[in-house]
């Protein structure tokens, strides 16, 4: 192998794995997405999506990746390249380099808005009792709101963060300065963490950042089960009221296919699966470790963290807050909503609210941090193994691409730049890759018979073997069935689904302002260009290798 | 709270309660008969 690096410990692991999956997701669009289709009912195929392809994919990818690092590879392009004799196998597996990447560009700028809204909550800007606002009592002003008003000031404050807002009657924030100052901040923390390498970063950094999580999550939790009814005087604004609204069964959205494709997304968004990092930090495990029983946990763990913590908090409280009809009117609106613009309104209205705002917000920052170095991770070790750079360096590299490519995120927020981001890498990115994958492995990779070198193992059988040795656990046998034919059939089924769904307005920019076109066009050019030249670079990474393999 | 979420709420938690609490206890505290664990293995 030409990396050597190791995790340092088993928990080690099991921390920076399951720091990668629990991210913003967990805390803001479970929940909102349980609120939105079909309540306690929407856990039923969430809970299948789970068992019938989500636990498979993730071993596949663990066994996949542990795979890779016996050859030494640490990235997709090399594994793919190992398992498919093919010209088409490194290009198509540098997807898990770049998508990871692209993820990375507009996720770092989510991830700082929740370092900036820490410190907001502790210095209270975001109300109107602020020294700034003090000052500017005449510039006073509504922005449209869905909810009588109640979150009008905190919308306003996200919009002028953000730089979205109307230039006249700002009353927080005069430029955007403050926002690109935290993002800065933000990727220079990431490069920090992988400059330190995977155990003395990722590593220490989960080790630390992930029982805080936990703590802090826990603490809210608690809070909130005993908010109660806050107003005696609106008996309907309660905790109850808002688990009640999570948890309530809809069956008859069961019978809408959106229901169950949304379900399947969210368990692709919160596993990370099909983004290229679990075979990443899978491949720094020596080749007889456990892949099974340590990947199970990583899956579990962050389900407790989605469904027992995310759960709780953000909607029961805003429930308890706003209501049962203003919730669901700012569930409607997305998830940044409610985390952003909800929830430091009932913060304000609590008592030691500044407390419990600056660690919600700094648990989503440890959540978003955790998972953003493992997105960095793949690119690194590619430049580290395959060019010879050092952590460093790569780190640097990392760091520098991102403020390129992240820049127009930052500027470019109101057109919609960024949910071309979201839409191309977030949702439909992920599918593809997993589909490539699960049809390399379960399907064509073909090693050589143990007992008969000349011959080759059938189709399946290879990747079967693969996944089974050295585990801890038995992987049930449906979970071969499921990963050879069903799980395929199903990711084509939801690549279908999506394109279908959103191909007017996602592909064909239909109802997208027309000044607003030429960004999203730009945006999907940034894209294919990041895609294109990490394809390059693999091809190079290769053409060098053939060179070294020639001489010697 | 009507009875149905309960059961939902219920049922959701202890079921993932349960699978973590499960394979985290089987990461951390390995059982006797699985012998030691390789020096530096992750």
């Amino acid at each position: 192998m030409t990396s050597k690096e190791r995790w340092a410990s088993r928990i080690g692991l099991v921390l920076a794995m399951a720091g990668n999956a629990i991210g913003l997701g967990n805390f803001l669009r479970f929940p909102r997405l349980a609120a939105q289709y079909g309540g306690g009912a929407f856990l039923i195929p969430y809970f299948i999506a789970l068992i019938v392809f989500g636990i498979p994919l993730m071993w596949l990818e663990w066994s996949m990746g542990r795979f890779g690092g016996r050859y030494g590879h640490n990235t997709t392009a090399g594994m793919f390249h190992e398992m498919w004799k093919s010209r088409a196998a490194k290009f198509i597996g540098s997807l898990g380099i770049s998508l990871p990447l692209l993820f990375a560009v507009f996720y770092t700028y989510v991830e700082s808005w929740t370092l900036a809204y820490s410190c907001f909550s502790v210095t209270r800007s975001y109300t109107d009792d602020s020294p700034r606002n003090e000052t500017k009592p005449e510039k006073q002003t509504k922005v449209p709101s869905h909810d009588g008003g109640e979150t009008t000031t905190t919308r306003q404050f996200l919009q002028e963060y953000q730089g979205v807002a109307e230039t006249e009657n700002r009353r927080f924030f005069d430029s955007l300065w403050p926002a690109i100052a935290f993002w800065i901040v933000t990727i220079a923390l990431n490069g920090w963490v992988i400059s330190n390498g995977l155990s003395g970063g990722i590593e220490r950094l989960a080790k630390i950042a992930m029982p805080l999580l936990f703590l802090f999550a826990s603490v809210l939790a608690v809070r909130v089960l005993t908010y109660g009814t806050p107003d005696p005087a609106q008996p309907d604004r309660s905790v109850a009221n808002g688990l009640n609204y999570i948890w309530q069964p809809n069956f008859s959205a069961l019978a809408d296919f959106k229901v169950w494709l949304m379900a399947a997304g969210q368990i692709f968004f919160t596993l990370s699966i099909g983004t290229g990092t679990i075979q990443c930090f899978a491949s720094y495990l020596k080749p007889d470790d456990d892949c099974a029983l340590t990947g199970l946990t990583t899956a579990t763990t962050n389900e407790f963290a989605e469904v027992v913590l995310g759960g709780t908090i953000a909607i029961p409280m805003a429930v308890a807050t706003f209501g049962v009809a203003t919730t669901q009117s700012i569930a409607a609106e997305g998830s940044f909503n409610l985390g952003f613009v909800a929830m430091p309104v009932i913060f304000e209205e609590m008592t030691a609210g500044w407390i419990f705002g600056a660690m919600w917000f700094l648990l989503l920052f440890f959540a978003g941090i955790t998972s953003s170095v493992g997105m960095f991770q793949p690119f690194v070790s590619l430049l580290q193994d395959k060019y010879g750079a050092s952590r460093r360096t790569a780190a640097g590299i990392c760091a520098a691409i991102m403020l390129g490519l992240g820049l127009p995120v930052v500027l470019w927020l109101k057109t919609g730049y960024m949910d071309q981001f979201d839409f191309w890498i977030g949702t439909f990115g992920l599918v593809v890759l997993a589909l490539a994958e699960v049809v390399v492995f379960a399907w064509l990779y073909r090693p050589a018979d143990p007992s008969k070198p000349d011959r080759r193992l059938a189709p399946g059988e290879g990747f079967w073997r693969e996944m089974t040795h050295a585990a801890e656990i038995r992987i049930p046998g449906i979970t071969y069935y499921l990963l050879r034919y069903f799980v395929p059939l199903a990711l084509v089924t939801l690549l279908a689904g999506w394109t279908v769904q959103s191909f007017r307005e996602a592909i064909l920019l239909e109802g997208t302002p027309v000044e607003h076109q030429s960004y999203l066009w730009a945006a999907r050019g940034c894209i294919v260009a990041v895609v294109v030249a990490v394809a390059v670079l693999v091809r190079f990474a290769g053409n060098r290798k053939s060179v070294e393999e020639e001489s010697s | 709270m009507t009875t149905s979420a309960w059961i939902f709420l219920t049922v959701s938690w202890t079921m993932v309660t349960f699978a973590a609490g499960w394979c985290l206890y089987r990461v951390v505290v390995r059982k006797p008969d699985d012998g030691p664990r390789p020096k530096g293995s992750a």
